[in-house]
């Protein structure tokens, strides 16, 4: 691939108010279950959400507001926080690569720039087939086996080099 | 929280109570500490730092004894690092340095982190000369920086019509956040992000959905929320500074305007100034553009005499002349026909002395007793009705303690369009201490909200009775009325009512209320011991039960309740009357009303009325005039002949089109006062061109029955006179000899003859006027049955309305962002109604009442019950008293499809 990436145009959130698929309510009743008050189950229903629908629509956070009794603006200020939900569509693999110290020792960074050379996108961007998502994270707490890379929440691969990234991509289906 | 505290700052000793915050302390001892996230009316915080000093104690030795120094005083404990002054409570014997080099190198540090990221951009920046961190960084910043990477940036954003964002500018006080959460209840605003990439911005950075009361823009300390409708206006250098009296509701806020040359640029609020306190919502802040209005009258017109009809159209006339011909044709008319064939009507948009004014010359000139300025009533109802609903005139509480009592109950208004400044009092109490509410409103209106944590009880529209007679016998199941311990024993009258009140309301008990209404019996026992056995109380009405048509009833149920509930006599407890205007309760406390003098005088009593005969030197009249709503009828019958209509648009807020409009083309003659060509000012004989409130100075008198100064910040437009000049010029043409020179002139004449007003001066009023009260009460208070049960006039859904935050008055279709934020006005309706009606976006809806019909574009609106409409009555496009009067418990439409929406009216 090369050339500069054309704007991933993969799902767009929904129009309109989306309500909780009816498969994943008893996790949200249960999420809300763990605490005394609503509130405090935003993170987790964030979570649940995301896993259900990828990323963060704005339709989707006014969900978990309704869910939580707290306002949409606070929701919001709370995802845009954390910086491990995505208020962006991101590809079928979201490929994070740790970017902190022992990682960058061993060549954390040239990892990032192969893979960023090899893809056609740079930080925060999927390609236009909208298989791929690059970012550099912080700390993954893997740093006995750095550099490392996170494919979306699963699986994280160690020890790596040029090789190895191109052959994990490589076996991604 | 009364025991005293002495603290020592810089060397200066003051007394102040206990749990004062350093910051407040040093203000006492007039020390400077400088303070970007602190605010009045937010708790304590600490986000921003600037306010660090140093902080030490007396040391204690084992047996809690100060240990004392050298010099025979106690040894101080220094805290080793400094401290933020805006958290930090005062302590016995504290000390506080704020020019110790610890203190100093603090300071300059943090000013220094904050100016690492500000673009310094002052020169292309609205707040520049009045912005705290340019103020700051030139007392206290580095006259270089030590930075040389580039600044982090964000975009400049617009949300929406009236904030522009610069994020660039932000220092992250969190003041805007925490403003629109816990005092306008909106939340509109966030953090996004975190660290130094912290933006403060909306939801998915969407127009901010909210009230747009610019309260964010007020509160931020740096340039960061600027004014879009003022941005690159003016340089605050420039423009003078006029701190009056807000004249969009009767809540009283203080409103500082900026006048450059001849116009207003702006308006603000300023910090703990007036019982607002910064506070104003968007049509204070943002609904003076009717002042330079090009169209506003510069002359007065004449209606030539001679045959109506065509040709005879209004024409310029001097002032002198339209003076003239005003007092001959009233002397005609009163020599032909009577003084009772005179009426005046209006007065509420005016200052107190104004309103003294217009019925002095009613009563002593012209000798008419008919005086209104409550021209939307639809029942008549005694002058004296809504301070008898209050307590007869006993000392009320202030916003502020209102803010603090422990229950509240909002009867029938939506505070948000009436009082907004009412709701924020109540928001902040709500989240600040403890306040708990109950809102009695068919619609579920924003304080009703369940975020907000209080209980709506929805009744049935036309209920409204029933639903205060079943609290009042849930009240009186509790007990007696309440003997109080600050206010005294329940007057004579309340004690002498109770058995005939309890054998009346024996048939309301909780169900047959449940029934009638549709709230829940407990609901309605729960929220009358709520009020009832709660530390301290108030009920709030205004304009939905005074413009009811049970409204006597209606008023007398809300004294009922009172009494019942010991808002009426507990300390701390309150009923409120929140009128529509800024001159309602000072057009009643002057005698606007067919049956009272000023100062609740009654007309029939000759002992009272003496002095008045004395200093005006005329003989009243004992017999009480007409009401408004009796005036408007007389008037289309042809018995009231002259109408003087006063800063009011009686076309529209008469409650019946067809016979307003009968009543101005039969009336031999009409003469208005107005700052615009209204339509009805274009009906009249004689048209004269008043002043607005900004042009004039006196005094109005909020719904707290507080005194208030207003201030003159603008000349008069050329041609324009005062009210009070209007009115002096036509009582000296028609021969007598008033000769006031200023309002002050006419207020000394109020202080002299007035009860209620005796030995003030507007020299007293200021910065902040007393809430005048009397004991014992002004009126007798009773407490009697108010059986008045009828039926509503017409058929179909019920019509419910009320004013909107945005527009709320004639005088909003003149302001151009108060109207787009206002839209469309639509008929609303429930989910339900909609279906059944077979509605789609952007239909139009035919409502067809006693007296005629409207055509609307519909919406949908949860809020509003099934089985009703919902119209605001303020738009342009909608004048919905051409559907009829409403009659018995409420007005109700048919409503039928009317194909695609198109503008109707005018």
């Amino acid at each position: 691939m090369s050339g500069a990436p054309a704007p991933h145009t993969a799902p767009a959130g929904p129009v309109g108010p989306v309500a909780w698929p009816s498969a994943l309510q008893p996790k949200v009743a249960e999420a809300l279950s763990h605490y005394p008050n609503r509130r405090s189950a935003v993170l987790p229903l964030l979570w649940i959400a995301q896993r259900e629908w990828g990323w963060l629509p704005p339709e989707v956070l006014r969900l978990v507001a309704r869910t939580v009794e707290l306002p949409d603006a606070e929701v919001f200020g709370v995802a845009t926080f954390y910086t491990m939900f995505n208020l962006k569509p991101v590809g079928k693999y979201h490929l994070q690569v740790c970017m902190t110290l022992s990682c960058s020792l061993m060549g954390a960074d040239r990892l990032f720039q192969h893979l960023s050379g090899r893809l056609g996108i740079g930080h925060g961007e999927t390609t236009p087939d909208g298989r791929f998502t690059l970012r550099r994270v912080e700390c993954l707490a893997a740093c006995g086996g750095g550099p490392c890379l996170q494919v979306n929440e699963e699986k994280f691969h160690e020890n790596l080099d040029e090789a190895a990234v191109d052959r994990l991509l490589e076996r991604l289906p | 929280m009364s025991a005293k505290v002495r603290v020592t700052i810089n060397g200066r000793t003051v007394e102040v109570p206990a749990g004062t915050l350093v910051t407040d302390a040093a203000r006492a001892a007039e020390v400077h500490i400088p303070v970007f996230c602190s605010h009045a009316k937010l708790p304590p915080l600490g986000a921003c730092r600037i306010c660090l000093v140093e902080i030490g104690l007396p040391r204690k030795d084992r047996d809690g004894k100060p240990v004392l120094g050298a010099d025979g005083g106690p040894e101080i404990a220094w805290n080793p690092k400094p401290q933020t002054g805006c958290t930090t409570p005062v302590s016995e014997g504290m000390v506080v340095a704020t020019d110790s080099p610890v203190a100093v190198k603090a300071r300059k540090g943090t000013m220094e982190f904050l100016l690492v990221n500000h673009p310094l951009d002052c020169p292309v920046c609205d707040e520049g000369g009045e912005c705290q961190l340019q103020d700051l960084a030139f007392a206290f910043g580095a006259d270089f920086s030590r930075m040389s990477d580039a600044k982090r940036t964000f975009v400049s954003e617009n949300l929406g019509p009236v904030v522009k964002k610069e994020a660039n500018r932000c220092i992250v006080c969190m003041r805007c956040v925490r403003y629109c959460d816990e005092i306008m209840g909106e939340d509109a605003l966030t953090p996004h992000r975190r660290g130094v990439r912290t933006e403060i911005s909306s939801f998915d950075r969407q127009p901010l959905d909210c009230e747009q009361c610019g309260n964010c823009v007020e509160v931020c300390p740096v340039g960061a929320l600027t004014a879009l409708p003022y941005r690159f206006k003016a340089r605050p250098w420039d423009l003078r500074q006029h701190i009056t009296i807000c004249p969009w509701c009767s809540n009283g806020c203080s409103v500082r305007l900026g006048v450059r040359g001849t116009e207003i640029l702006r308006a603000r609020g300023t910090e703990r100034r007036g019982v607002n306190q910064e506070y104003l919502c968007v049509r204070g802040r943002f609904g003076y553009g009717f002042v330079n209005d090009a169209a506003r009258l510069t002359g007065a017109l004449v209606r030539p005499p001679g045959a109506a009809g065509a040709g005879n159209a209004l024409e310029p006339a001097s002032f002198e002349e339209a003076v003239a011909h005003a007092a001959a044709r009233l002397r005609e008319i009163a020599a032909r026909d009577g003084a009772d064939a005179i009426a005046f009507l209006g007065g509420e948009k005016l200052g107190l002395e104004e309103q003294y004014l217009f019925q002095k010359l009613a009563r002593a000139v012209l000798g008419t007793n008919h005086v209104d300025s409550r021209t939307r009533l639809v029942a008549p109802l005694p002058g004296t009705a809504f301070l008898k609903a209050t307590g007869g005139g006993r000392p009320s509480i202030s916003l502020d303690e209102l803010g603090r009592t422990k229950e509240v109950l909002v009867l029938g208004d939506d505070l948000q369009g009436e009082s907004p400044f009412l709701q924020a009092v109540l928001l902040r109490g709500q989240h600040q201490q403890g306040v708990h509410l109950t809102v009695a409103h068919p619609r579920r209106v924003k304080l009703a909200r369940a975020r907000f944590g209080g209980v709506w009880l929805g009744l049935a529209p036309g209920s409204e009775l029933a639903l205060l007679n079943g609290l009042t016998r849930a009240a009186l199941d509790l007990g007696d009325p309440l003997p109080a311990p600050s206010g005294g024993p329940p007057p004579a009258e309340v004690a002498a009512g109770l058995p005939a009140l309890r054998t009346a309301l024996a048939a309301w008990t909780p169900e047959r209320a449940a029934q009638a209404t549709g709230v829940p019996a407990a609901a309605i026992v729960a929220a009358a011991r709520r009020l009832r056995e709660a530390p301290s109380r108030a009920i709030v009405f205004g304009r939905a039960y005074a413009e009811h048509a049970q409204a006597a009833a209606l008023l007398q149920a809300v004294e009922n309740l009172g009494w019942a509930t010991g808002a009426l006599t507990a300390g701390r407890s309150c009923v409120l009357y929140a009128g529509p205007h800024s001159g309602t309760q000072g057009a009643l406390d002057m005698g606007l009303a067919p049956d009272v003098l000023p100062g609740y005088v009654p007309l029939a009593d000759a002992a009272a009325r003496a002095p008045f005969e004395k200093q005006w030197n005329a003989k009243l009249g004992a017999a009480p005039g007409l009401t408004a709503p009796e005036i408007l009828a007389a008037a289309a019958a042809g018995r009231v002949k002259a109408l003087w209509i006063v800063g009011d648009e009686w076309v529209r807020s008469a409650p019946d089109r067809a016979l307003v409009e009968q009543a101005l083309a039969r009336a031999e003659l009409v003469i208005v006062s107005d700052l615009f060509l209204t339509e009805t000012a274009r009906r009249a004989h004689v048209v004269f061109p008043a002043v607005s409130f900004a042009e004039k100075e006196g005094v109005l008198v909020d719904c707290e029955r507080r005194l208030q100064r207003t201030a003159r910040a603008l000349a008069p437009r050329r041609g324009a006179k005062s009210d009070g000049e209007i009115f002096q010029a036509v009582a000296r043409a028609l021969g007598a000899a008033w000769s006031y020179r200023t309002n002050e002139d006419v207020f000394r004449e109020i202080a002299r003859l007035v009860p209620g007003y005796e030995g003030l001066s507007w020299a007293t009023l200021l910065p902040l006027g007393p809430q005048w009260a009397s004991e014992p009460a002004r009126v007798a208070a009773s407490l009697r049955p108010a059986a008045d049960e009828r039926p509503a006039a017409g058929e179909g859904l019920w019509l419910l309305s009320g004013g909107v935050l945005f527009q709320q008055g004639s005088l909003g279709h003149r302001i151009e962002l108060l109207t787009r934020l206002a839209g469309a006005a639509c008929a609303r309706f429930h989910p339900d109604e909609w279906k059944r009606l077979g509605l789609t976006a952007g239909d139009a809806v035919l409502l067809e009442g006693p007296g005629g019909s409207l055509t609307l574009p519909v919406a949908v609106d949860e809020s509003v019950p099934p089985g009703a409409v919902f119209v605001p009555y303020a738009h342009r496009d909608v004048e919905l008293n051409r559907l009829g009067s409403p009659g018995g418990a409420g007005l109700r439409v048919k409503a039928s499809k009317a194909g695609i929406a198109q503008r109707t009216g005018v």
